[in-house]
């Protein structure tokens, strides 16, 4: 849209040959002279309006905008606390067994014995990078049918199952909690839904393979084979998934983040935190409270930080729970975790746990139509405060308009300079698009770089996967980095930036409407990083705009994010240790992001790849040029 | 035994006291327009004023009853096959004996209107006809959601006030109804009638324009609102009459004050031409209509072996005697029990 505009006051300026200039010169004087300050002033006045969002003024207070849920009216009927704790017991004797896998037969047992429709799934998932291995799971569900309603609609409550030997924190409490919920509710004649239990083993990779098979698709590159289900019950409308790890929780955490930052309909998330607060129960976000007063300064600051907190998660656009492979099949869902923290008194029990769960699914039980009245695009200062997309777009779009100006402004520039002299120097259009095509090409032909990498490292060197292609990405940006430096003519440099400026923009912008975490933090990041690369004067002012340049690699930034990241989970470590681990991390953070995107369609590392590094390609070109 | 014979006599007035009823036959049409689980108090209110309606005497075959019907059979009712209108659960209005005219995707704006101006297609069943005449008093109560104007029905359309006052003037034209009591129980419910113009009715809303009415009381075991707060305290006014009560229109009119309505409650009398005061109030809830009793001079029908036997001049006579007869005290029969 920009371009067209541009495009547009390009052909207005270019009809006068002559000499003579049009009316709109001044204003196209103005935005040049004036276009380094206005960049400076959008992209601090975006900041500071971004961090404004969190403040009690501009966010709005929480509510339920679905008629239908009526939430909390009902009477909660769970009584089960002695129940579940029994089951609490044999699941916890059972899973001893099984130091490192799942108890499938009992849990399937177990199901079949309270009369639910019990199915198992059997998924593999087939590495295609370095040696190829196979990693078998089986998932066990059961359903329990709505006695006075045909099984159209159906909801999930879900939890991963942890053997003991996990590294996870285990989650029997909410599996103990599932059984007993579905042996209280199974005679209740007044589900309109079917619900169905769910108990996945690996993680996300459980859930995933799960949903595929519900739904017959394979949205990533089609690794993971997850057969077919036997039994189904109909379009599922929302899940709730449960991380509870004994019988007792300090508070309920509420996680929403899903994957590539999408998010549950707010009414789902404002519905939890209602019944949560309908029993007296602390619900958190972020396993942070409310302030006790949100319109002073450290109120703010708190909320502030909760927002920034929400961000850094949604951004990475990985899961925080099983819930967030749910939302990409327009299935609302979250994860309630509890966690324990001994010395408080009135801990929560089974029997609030089993409420909230229960008023949750009276909820839900009423609704007739899939979420869609509050919002989907939002971001949350606290558990009561959000901020919708129509209020957070404005401080963003300010943050990133600097790109766009100063695309204007370059193209203004170049056309004046084409209209002023009469022997021209034209712009050589074919080397500015060849140029463009190449860098592109890299991009795509960097998707052939793991697996060559993990192949080549293997046989020649003997390193894992992850380090060969860690080392791999390294060595292949360098050799980029260094192809790409010869010099360019000045007025082609300037049009190759006017280009790669509107590109980025388009991608933040793009970013922006998926995942504004993320196109948050790279206005924030590579907007002074790019605008940085103008003309520079001698050798040495072009040497300073390339190593300006290059601290905007995807790499680099990977590395000061993890430095960062490590200095704030271990601030006691001395500063080498902290480096160290922050590089270990690095190594494996490649591959972990690769097999995010082959096996459950994490579109960082392919966006990263396809666009942003032909981008800074661009810009590492003509840099300082 | 002062009578043998009692005949209804159309349009008969009383002579003796103020209280002169001007109606021969009485119908309600109750409608509901809303649909859905959490509409549950919608459904209870109708139904509750259907239930005093038949007590107090309108028959099924002039109850006109509208609505979606899908409370009672719904999934998610814990209590299958009923409607409570109290978090007591004392009275199942659904009940046993029930019969709902239009039910589910009939209640359309436009079978409404339809069975209002009598224009419904050869071949309707006469219980989905309003088959009123120039005697008939009819109570039109309506309950749903709506707004400033208008009244949606079944979340897909609105009537609004100004068709319905055109259907009202379609009704007068044709000489269907002698009085019309129409109560509206809704939000803004009283712009509902403020485009009336046809004479003869009388309109009462649950609130002003820009307020909402408001519902009563949750029923926490079925985890919905159960009644609205006009409709409740309206009913808790007709627990008080029965058949033969004296209880006027004027004080019907004065239910639900603010305090207990919260909203205001909005009154159309202009175009009513009788006072509240003079109007009983069975004169529209109840079948409670003026009947007229003559004692003939002779007896006209002879009991003999076990038959009646109709003599062959009995026409004549009947109508000889009707003529002819001086001006007898009028009363009421035994069955009513009206204080004379």
């Amino acid at each position: 849209m920009a371009a067209t505009l541009v495009l547009k006051i390009m052909g207005v300026l270019s009809n006068r040959t002559s000499g003579k200039f049009s009316l709109l010169d001044p204003l196209v004087k103005i935005v040049i002279t004036w276009n380094r300050n206005v960049c400076y002033f959008c992209y601090i006045f975006g900041i500071l309006g971004f961090v404004s969002l969190a403040y009690e003024s501009v966010s709005s207070g929480v509510y339920i905008s679905e008629n239908a849920l009526l939430p909390g009216l009902v009477h909660g009927q769970f009584n089960s606390e002695s129940v579940a704790r029994e089951f609490l017991t044999s699941i916890q004797e059972e899973a001893s067994r099984y130091p490192n896998g799942m108890p499938y037969a009992w849990i399937a047992a177990q199901f079949q014995q309270l009369g639910l429709d019990v199915g198992t799934q059997d998924f593999v998932l087939r590495y295609n990078i370095g040696p190829k291995t196979n990693y078998t799971g089986r998932n066990v569900y059961g359903i329990l049918r709505a006695r006075r309603h045909s099984s159209r609609e159906s909801v999930v409550l879900a939890a991963p199952y942890r053997p003991p030997n996990s590294v996870f924190t285990p989650t029997n409490g909410g599996i103990a909690l599932m059984l007993a919920f579905a042996k209280a509710f199974r005679s209740a004649s007044y589900w309109a839904k079917d619900i169905i239990f769910l108990v996945t083993e690996h993680e996300h990779l459980g859930m995933e393979a799960w949903l595929e098979a519900y739904h017959r698709v394979s949205p990533a590159a089609g690794l993971v084979d997850s057969g077919d289900l036997k039994e189904r019950a109909g379009s599922i409308q929302a899940a709730i998934n449960l991380e509870i790890p004994e019988g007792r929780a300090s508070y309920i955490d509420v996680k929403i983040e899903g994957l590539n930052g999408q998010l549950p309909n707010l009414d789902l998330v404002n519905l939890a935190h209602r019944l949560c607060r309908r029993e007296r129960v602390q619900s958190t976000f972020k396993k942070r409270v409310d302030p006790y007063d949100g319109t002073s300064l450290e109120g703010f600051l708190e909320n502030l930080e909760t927002m920034l907190s929400m961000m850094s998660s949604q951004a990475t656009g990985v899961p925080t729970g099983n819930h967030g492979f749910f939302h990409r099949f327009g299935i609302e869902a979250i994860t309630l975790a509890g966690y324990y923290e001994p010395g408080m008194h009135h801990p929560i029990r089974y029997h609030e746990l089993g409420r909230i769960v229960e008023g949750i699914f009276r909820s839900l039980n009423n609704l007739q139509e899939r979420f869609h009245q509050s919002f989907f695009f939002y971001l949350l200062s606290g558990t009561n405060r959000y901020i919708s997309i129509g209020v957070y777009m404005i401080p963003f779009s300010i943050m990133a308009a600097p790109l766009l100006l100063r695309a204007v402004s370059i193209w203004f520039d170049l056309v004046q300079s084409h209209n002023a002299q009469k022997d021209l120097t034209s712009l050589n259009y074919d080397q500015v698009c060849g140029i463009i095509i190449l860098c592109h090409v890299f991009g795509s032909c960097l998707f052939l770089l793991p697996s060559t990498a993990a192949k080549l490292g293997l046989s020649y060197f003997e390193f894992e996967t992850d380090e060969s292609v860690y080392y791999g990405f390294i060595l292949a940006s360098v050799i980029i980095a260094m192809l790409l430096m010869f010099p360019v003519k000045r007025i082609d440099a300037r049009a190759i930036r006017c280009i790669a400026h509107l590109e980025m923009a388009t991608l933040m912008f793009a970013t922006a409407l998926q995942n504004i975490s993320l196109a948050t933090f790279q206005a924030f990041i590579v907007t002074p990083l790019f605008l940085g690369t103008g003309t520079a004067s001698s050798r040495k002012g072009v040497f300073f705009k390339r190593l300006i340049v290059l601290l905007a690699h995807p790499v680099m930034i990977l590395h000061v994010v993890l430095l960062l990241d490590a200095y704030r989970t271990f601030p006691e470590e001395t500063p080498p240790s902290i480096l160290l681990k922050s590089l270990s991390a690095a190594k494996r953070s490649v591959m972990y992001s690769l097999m995010d995107s082959f096996v459950y369609g994490n579109k960082m590392y392919d966006t990263c790849i396809q666009f942003y590094l032909p981008i800074w390609m661009l810009h590492w070109l003509t840099a300082g040029q | 035994m002062l009578i043998q014979l009692i005949l209804a006599v159309n349009c008969l007035f009383l002579t003796t006291e103020s209280f002169k009823p001007s109606h021969t036959n009485n119908w309600a049409v109750l409608v509901d327009t809303s649909r859905f689980w959490f509409n549950y108090r919608h459904v209870a209110n109708l139904l509750s004023v259907y239930r005093s309606v038949k007590r107090l005497g309108i028959p099924d075959t002039q109850i006109i009853l509208m609505m979606a019907d899908d409370m009672a059979c719904n999934a998610r009712n814990p209590r299958p096959a009923s409607v409570f209108n109290n978090a007591k659960q004392h009275i199942d209005v659904y009940g046993e004996e029930i019969e709902v005219d239009y039910r589910g995707y009939e209640v359309t704006v436009e079978n409404f209107v339809r069975l209002l101006t009598g224009r419904l297609p050869a071949g309707t069943p006469k219980s989905k006809q309003l088959l009123t005449d120039e005697g008939s008093n009819i109570l039109i109560y309506m309950t749903g959601h709506g707004g400033d104007g208008f009244l949606k029905f079944q979340d897909a359309e609105e009537i609004t006030n100004v068709d319905l006052a055109d259907a009202f003037e379609q009704m007068w034209q044709k000489r269907r109804y002698n009085e019309i009591l129409f109560i509206v129980d809704t939000c803004q419910a009283a712009s509902m009638f403020q485009k009336f113009y046809s004479p003869n009715i009388l309109a009462i809303g649950s609130s002003l324009v820009g307020e909402d009415s408001l519902s009563h009381h949750v029923d926490p075991a079925i985890g919905v609102y159960i009644i609205d707060r006009y409709t409740y305290f309206a009913l808790e006014f007709l627990e008080s009459v029965s058949r033969d009560s004296d209880r006027r229109l004027s004080e019907f009119l004065e239910v639900c004050p603010k305090r207990h309505c919260i909203s205001t409650v909005g009154i159309r009398s202009d175009l009513y031409q009788r006072d509240p005061r003079e109007v009983r109030v069975t004169e529209f809830f109840g079948s409670v209509r003026p009947v007229e009793v003559y004692s003939p001079k002779e007896t006209l029908l002879r009991f003999e072996k076990n038959l009646t036997v109709i003599p062959s001049n009995f026409r004549q006579r009947l109508t000889g005697t009707a003529l002819h007869s001086p001006p007898r005290k009028f009363q009421y029969g035994n069955q009513l029990r009206i204080p004379k």
